[in-house]
């Protein structure tokens, strides 16, 4: 059976940072963190390693940092992926009722599913998730649950999420290679949803948006079930190096100097506003426009921002997210960034805050956690489905989103 | 000449007709010459079609072309035998009869078996004096079969080269993709014949998409924008299809066409432009599933969508897509690349362009043909000059107009562009931007 004490890690590789989330899940699916390890990262860019000896370094310590703190042994962790090579699509299957009072049996619903699983995958790519969104009965659509029903077809919508098996492998290895197990590789952008959005808001519409510093993930939801996610590989690193090219600065300086004098949207009346950077180590001091870097950073972030609604728009997610924008990552401490998520998606926007979740009041609060959070969250609801049905391992595990 | 061959004759005592036409087809070579004359028989409105060759018999065989015997003190009226250096020696023989041809016309387009010694050779010499006689030149490079062997791929790539070098745009058409779509007993004559009628509507297709009045209208310099730097490959597609679905039909085909390699070139496409037209019955919601489904098709490229009604399309939808892709080399402008020595015009009075009757160019297409290049003050030394006394001439020419100097310099081309943080990383591209790059460079925002 489920045992409700068992300890569940889950580990983000990040660009920025390197973050490992140690949990335990109550018997009704509530959280408790007990501890979180993080280490800057440095070997990795845009969500995917480029690095290998440092990112394993980097792991280590943050694994390390995390035993620690939670006072516990990490045998096996939940891995987030992300980064460019992840593609997220919608897959159907049909599947005809045979049986002879055509009425809708669970062997019907799993064979539905399973049809919808069936798609074409490029041979160098491997599936990571598929999610059950919701069925269709001849001609009625947005059924939840088909059991029971009568109807000649079924059809199962399915949202895959899939990468290229060669980084998912590159992450697995890293972790694998300090005699840690990785149970199971887990979308990024399907992870800090399970942490921060309610069933109220996945129930009327709600766009989470993980402003990350490689990548940039999204995640659509309505009426309860994952609409449309995806993965867009520019982030915080990016409003760095564009100020470091157009201040001519160094990128340490540009990272700096975004954090504390940065804002996502240009305000003309700080023309002519400058601000001096100290010289350091023999340097001379720099004295840089406040104007510009408030429009090289606003540019980049509302150029992500168009792209990332653009793609939402295909799923009509405008139409639908009542509950609006949910921001979380790094890139949601910036400032301005809520006026100009509510200019470029015309929705309201809010901070995220993770629910169901106790723990250190610190690590509950910072947008940043939320990816290693909502991995932990992954693993006990897996464990939980584990448990429920051991002989159908696969089939109730996805319905489990919905909640 | 030797043995001059009755066609011949008759072309050349009958040079340029003086009613000025919008566009001339010309097909160099015998590969040239064989669509050339498919395109004449079809009947292009508004159109001249002729036919530039060293091989005198094979020009005699081409009836609805005019035609113009090149090199004949070279190869005595035989081909080149696959030598580049041959074709191109032809031409700059016969510069003036060349000149003859192409006078006074706006758009000449070139298409060229490039894999010949003729194609590949005198396309580029007579693009240049095309170009310098006031015409924009849009270079058509028939790619050779597989089975040619070696040789003429080599010459097909210098050729293209060249061809690139000395015209607006060029685009590319290989042969080997219309082997893929004939089954395997197809018979070589056939094979050529198919090969040959894929180009002529190909050409065809693409006259209609520079000449149709439009509702968002497609013109030469979308072309030349979107064929202009990106040096690498450029494909060619036009499909048709009709009945009820033929919005999806013509997208089908297009994934299965053979030029664009089973759509491998559209996913692979950093731009593209898309000319959908109809009859008077094309529907909206068809237009945009055509552009819907293309832009799915090809997600990292940059679309170019234009949309025409011509009503002799009843019932019918034609979609045209030209895509490029591959690493955009950053090339200086064309006229850079021209060598000093083809800096020589005809006097300025060639292109007199005001007491021109209104082409059906401008009437039709609107603004969408930038004016054509004014003829050069330059005075063309003879054509029985040597290749250095013409250079010679030419340099004198240069150092007493100072102000000549000034064409010849280059745009700077700015990019200074830094990605050095993801240098190492796979780019991340939409729309056919480099989203590595800082966005206020790609939108040319300046940092005062």
């Amino acid at each position: 059976m489920f045992d409700p004490g068992q300890v569940i890690v889950g580990l983000e590789i990040g660009t920025h940072k390197i973050c490992a989330a140690v949990g335990e899940a109550g018997a009704k699916g509530e959280l408790t963190i007990l501890g979180i390890g993080q280490c800057t990262s440095r070997g990795v860019r845009k969500g995917e390693i480029t690095d290998t000896t440092k990112a394993a370094e980097d792991v280590r310590t943050a694994l390390a940092e995390a035993e620690q703190q939670a006072n516990v042994e990490i045998q096996e962790v939940y891995l987030g992926i992300t980064g460019n090579h992840i593609r997220c699509l919608d897959s159907r299957g049909v599947h005809p009722i045979a049986s002879f009072d055509r009425t809708i049996s669970p062997e019907d619903v799993a064979d539905a599913v399973g049809n919808a699983k069936q798609f074409n995958c490029p041979a160098e790519h491997e599936v990571i998730d598929s999610i059950r969104q919701d069925y269709k009965v001849d001609d009625r659509t947005g059924i939840e649950n088909p059991v029971g029903l009568v109807g000649g077809v079924l059809e199962a919508s399915v949202h895959v999420i899939q990468g290229r098996t060669s980084r998912i492998e590159t992450a697995r290895r890293v972790v694998q290679g300090m005699q840690v197990a990785v149970v199971k590789p887990v979308f990024n952008g399907l992870a800090s949803s399970l942490a921060v959005l309610t069933p109220e808001q996945k129930q009327q519409g709600v766009v989470l948006l993980d402003l990350g510093a490689g990548t940039t993930e999204y995640a659509f939801f309505h009426g309860g079930v994952l609409r449309h996610s995806g993965v867009l590989a520019v982030g915080g690193d990016h409003v760095s190096n564009d100020l470091a090219c157009g201040l001519r600065i160094p990128i340490d300086q540009a990272e700096r100097l975004k954090i504390e004098h940065g804002c996502a949207v240009y305000d003309p009346a700080l023309k002519g506003a400058t601000h001096t950077i100290p010289g350091e180590t023999g340097l001379t001091p720099r004295t840089v426009s406040i104007e510009n870097l408030h429009r090289i950073m606003s540019l980049r972030i509302e150029e992500t921002l168009d792209l990332v609604a653009r793609d939402l728009a295909k799923s009509d997610a405008f139409g639908h997210a009542r509950a609006g924008v949910v921001l979380c990552g790094g890139g949601a401490r910036a400032r301005g960034i809520e006026t100009l998520v509510e200019r470029v998606f015309e929705m309201p926007v809010g901070r995220a805050h993770t629910h169901n979740v106790s723990g250190p009041a610190d690590v509950l609060a910072n947008p940043e956690f939320a990816v290693a959070i909502g991995l932990v969250r992954y693993g006990a609801m897996r464990l939980q489905s584990r448990s429920r049905s051991r002989f159908d391992l696969k089939s109730t595990l996805q319905s489990l989103f919905r909640r | 000449m030797d043995n001059p061959t009755g066609p011949d004759i008759s072309a050349e005592t009958a040079p340029a007709p003086a009613p000025r036409t919008g566009f001339l087809v010309v097909g160099v070579g015998r590969a040239g010459g064989a669509i050339a004359e498919l395109l004449a028989a079809a009947g292009l409105d508004g159109a001249r079609f002729a036919a530039v060759d060293t091989d005198s018999t094979a020009l005699g065989r081409l009836q609805r072309t005019e035609n113009t015997t090149i090199g004949a003190r070279l190869t005595r009226g035989e081909g080149c035998g696959n030598d580049l250096a041959r074709g191109a020696q032809s031409a700059e023989q016969d510069v003036t009869r060349l000149r003859q041809v192409v006078e006074g016309v706006r758009l000449v387009c070139i298409v060229a078996g490039i894999g010949g010694g003729i194609g590949g050779g005198a396309a580029a010499v007579l693009a240049r004096v095309a170009r310098e006689a006031g015409s924009l030149v849009l270079g058509i490079a028939v790619l050779p079969f597989r089975y040619e062997g070696p040789l003429r791929h080599s010459n097909a790539s210098e050729g293209l080269q060249a061809l690139r070098a000395a015209s607006d745009a060029v685009i590319c058409v290989p042969n080997q993709g219309v082997a893929a779509m004939l089954d395997d007993r197809t018979l070589v004559t056939e094979v050529f014949d198919a090969a040959n009628v894929m180009v002529a509507q190909s050409v065809a297709s693409l006259w209609r998409l520079l000449h149709r009045p439009s509702m968002n209208p497609l013109g030469f310099a979308d072309l030349e924008r979107l064929l202009r730097g990106r040096h690498a490959e450029s494909v060619f597609a036009a499909v048709e299809a009709r009945g009820p679905a033929r919005a999806r039909e013509a997208v089908e085909k297009l994934r299965t066409h053979p030029f664009l390699q089973a759509e491998q070139m559209l996913v692979d496409a950093d731009a593209a432009l898309l000319a959908v037209a109809g009859g008077n019955d094309l529907r909206f919601d068809e237009l945009q599933e055509v552009q819907d489904q293309f832009q799915r098709l090809c997600e990292h490229a940059q679309v170019v969508t234009g949309s025409a009604v011509d009503p002799a399309l009843e019932g019918r939808i034609v979609v045209t897509v030209i895509a490029t892709r591959g690493g955009a080399a950053p090339l200086a402008a064309p006229q850079a690349a021209v060598p000093a020595q083809t800096r020589i015009h005809p006097a300025p009075e060639a292109s007199a362009p005001s007491d021109e009757p209104p082409m059906r160019f401008e009437s039709l297409a609107g603004d969408d043909l930038p004016s054509s290049r004014t003829g050069s003050k330059f005075v063309p030394p003879a054509p029985d000059l040597t290749d250095s006394q013409k250079r010679d001439l030419v340099q004198r020419q240069i150092k007493n107009k100072h102000q000549r100097k000034k064409t010849t310099q280059t745009l700077f081309n700015f990019e200074v562009v830094s990605v050095s943080r993801f240098a190492q990383t796979e780019p991340v591209k939409r729309n056919g931007e480099n989203l590595d790059e800082p966005t206020y460079a790609r939108r040319g925002i300046a940092l005062n």
